[in-house]
């Protein structure tokens, strides 16, 4: 059985690229904020929805990464013959 | 079973809250503007305690002690300490209710003298008021006979099974100067009482249209004892004719009440419909109704009620163009609910995007459906039980000699147009008041 090592680097990519999910989905409030006139306190009251939607972007991100990955693997495969 | 009575005692100990907790509470939340703004809780609404005095003890015979007066008796029996009643004397001519009643008194070591004629009642017992829970059909000439007796009287709604015996009731109730309080507990229901000021105030607008309706699914019978067939109508006195009007006498006259109170006026005309659709069982009353009060200004008051859906249960909805008040659920929806959070209108308007509407009977028509908002609750505080308010307020109108006119002629105005509302049903004429019923 391959074992999978989780080093300290991969931990810390992890947690930057759901960072910057959590900073887009602060962005889109934002916008939804300023779009539909709706309250400032809302930067705040709304977090929960925020966090929610932080968590998409970054299990979004898994789909995107292992679609790149995949990508890659079957241009170097193809590189190799 | 005991069980089930003991849990019946801690839901009303929970519930119960006496006129001082229940003013206390609407002192706390700033609600006693409320208090102020209805004339018949001007007497109920002073703070100070009742004298303990048996001097100023109120002295209660209560004359019927079926499934109601029972009800009523419980209140009082909770009541007999803080509001300094006494329950002297009880009457009904039905024997296995008057002793299940003076049961209830014994449990409490009291014991008042029993009665099966209410004229030796008011012979040998000199009390200071009496509480009427008799069949419709007996309210009138008892009340009319305890007021001449110069007894103070709290009779159960409807007022009286005729418009005559009505006015009779009202005019004994002019002519000895005594008490006459109808059972409309609603008017002294805190959310009743804070909701009619708001709508009183302006604060849901113009109004258009009232509803109200009444849905149950039962056969409104009670058992008779060995199916006996004397006791049918003794017993199911509500399912025929000659002592009741069934459903408007029973539940509408509620809720007439509550429209001429929110519009502080009585209808000018009133038109229905009824039949018995579904309890073809031998009853002689109307097991669905419908029935279209107009006012003056051109307000209209709809009513529904029957009894074999309860989907929808009970309510009155009291539509202003700014708002509406449902009373029966605690709620006050305005017409222009809070926008959702940004971020939720955000995120529909992408659904939207993506899924596109579902368009119905044609490309440009959509369901007038009601947007989804719960509304808010018209008041927070809902641990009372109306019906023993309004029974502190007999007390202590008792002991001030009087009530407010006001209270009266709320209870004769929803009598009077319930029972216009049964010859609306008869005739299937569009009727209004003849001038000998107005007060």
């Amino acid at each position: 059985m391959k074992k999978i090592i989780i080093t300290g680097s991969h931990l810390k990519r992890e947690f930057f690229i759901w960072l910057l999910s959590f900073i887009a989905a602060i962005i889109l409030n934002i916008y939804a904020i300023v779009n539909y006139e709706t309250s400032w306190v809302e930067l705040y009251s709304q977090i929960g929805y925020v966090v929610m939607i932080s968590i998409m972007l970054y299990i979004a991100s898994w789909g995107i990464r292992g679609f790149f990955l995949l990508v890659k693997n079957l241009i170097s495969k193809r590189d190799e013959k | 079973m005991f069980n089930q009575v003991l849990k019946y005692k801690i839901y009303m100990q929970d519930k119960f809250q006496s006129r001082r907790d229940f003013l206390k509470k609407m002192a706390l939340t700033g609600s006693m503007v409320t208090l102020a703004a209805s004339p018949w809780l001007n007497a109920f609404g002073q703070t100070s305690m009742v004298g303990q005095n048996p001097s100023e003890r109120v002295r209660l015979a209560v004359i019927g002690t079926g499934s109601r007066g029972k009800q009523l008796m419980r209140f009082l029996l909770e009541l007999k300490t803080t509001s300094n009643i006494d329950v002297v004397a009880l009457c009904d001519v039905y024997d296995p209710h008057l002793q299940g009643a003076a049961k209830m008194c014994n449990e409490q070591n009291i014991t008042p003298v029993l009665y099966n004629n209410y004229t030796d009642l008011l012979t040998k017992e000199k009390v200071d008021g009496v509480i009427i829970a008799t069949p419709l059909h007996q309210h009138a000439h008892i009340a009319v006979d305890c007021m001449k007796e110069g007894i103070h009287v709290f009779c159960e709604k409807s007022m009286a099974r005729t418009m005559d015996d009505t006015k009779a009731m009202y005019e004994a109730h002019i002519s000895s100067g005594r008490i006459l309080h109808i059972g409309h507990q609603r008017l002294f229901n805190p959310v009743y009482l804070e909701g009619m000021k708001r709508i009183h105030n302006g604060d849901i607008g113009q109004l258009g249209q009232l509803r109200a309706y009444w849905h149950r699914n039962n056969d409104w019978r009670r058992p008779v004892p060995d199916n006996s067939v004397e006791m049918e109508r003794f017993i199911n006195w509500r399912l025929y004719k000659e002592y009741s009007a069934g459903l408007l006498t029973e539940l509408m006259s509620h809720q007439i009440q509550v429209a001429n109170w929110a519009l502080q006026k009585t209808p000018i005309s009133v038109t229905g419909t009824g039949s018995i659709v579904f309890w073809k069982d031998g009853r002689e009353v109307n097991d669905n109704v419908a029935l279209i009060y107009s006012y003056d200004d051109g307000t209209q008051f709809i009513y529904d009620s029957m009894t074999s859906n309860k989907k929808y249960g009970l309510e009155e909805q009291i539509m202003g163009h700014k708002g509406t008040i449902e009373f029966e659920t605690n709620r006050y929806f305005t017409e222009t609910p809070p926008a959702a959070p940004g971020i939720i209108q955000l995120i529909n308007d992408m659904e939207s995007g993506f899924f596109g509407k579902a368009m119905i009977g044609g490309a440009s028509w959509m369901p007038e459906t009601a947007a989804t908002y719960n509304g808010e609750p018209i008041i927070e505080d809902t641990d009372f039980y109306d019906s023993a308010l309004q029974l502190e307020g007999f007390a202590s109108y008792i002991r001030a000699g009087k009530a407010p006119e006001a209270l009266t002629r709320e209870g004769y105005n929803a009598s009077i147009w319930t029972l216009l509302g049964e010859a609306a049903i008869e005739t299937g004429e569009k009727l209004t008041l003849p001038e000998k019923y107005r007060i």
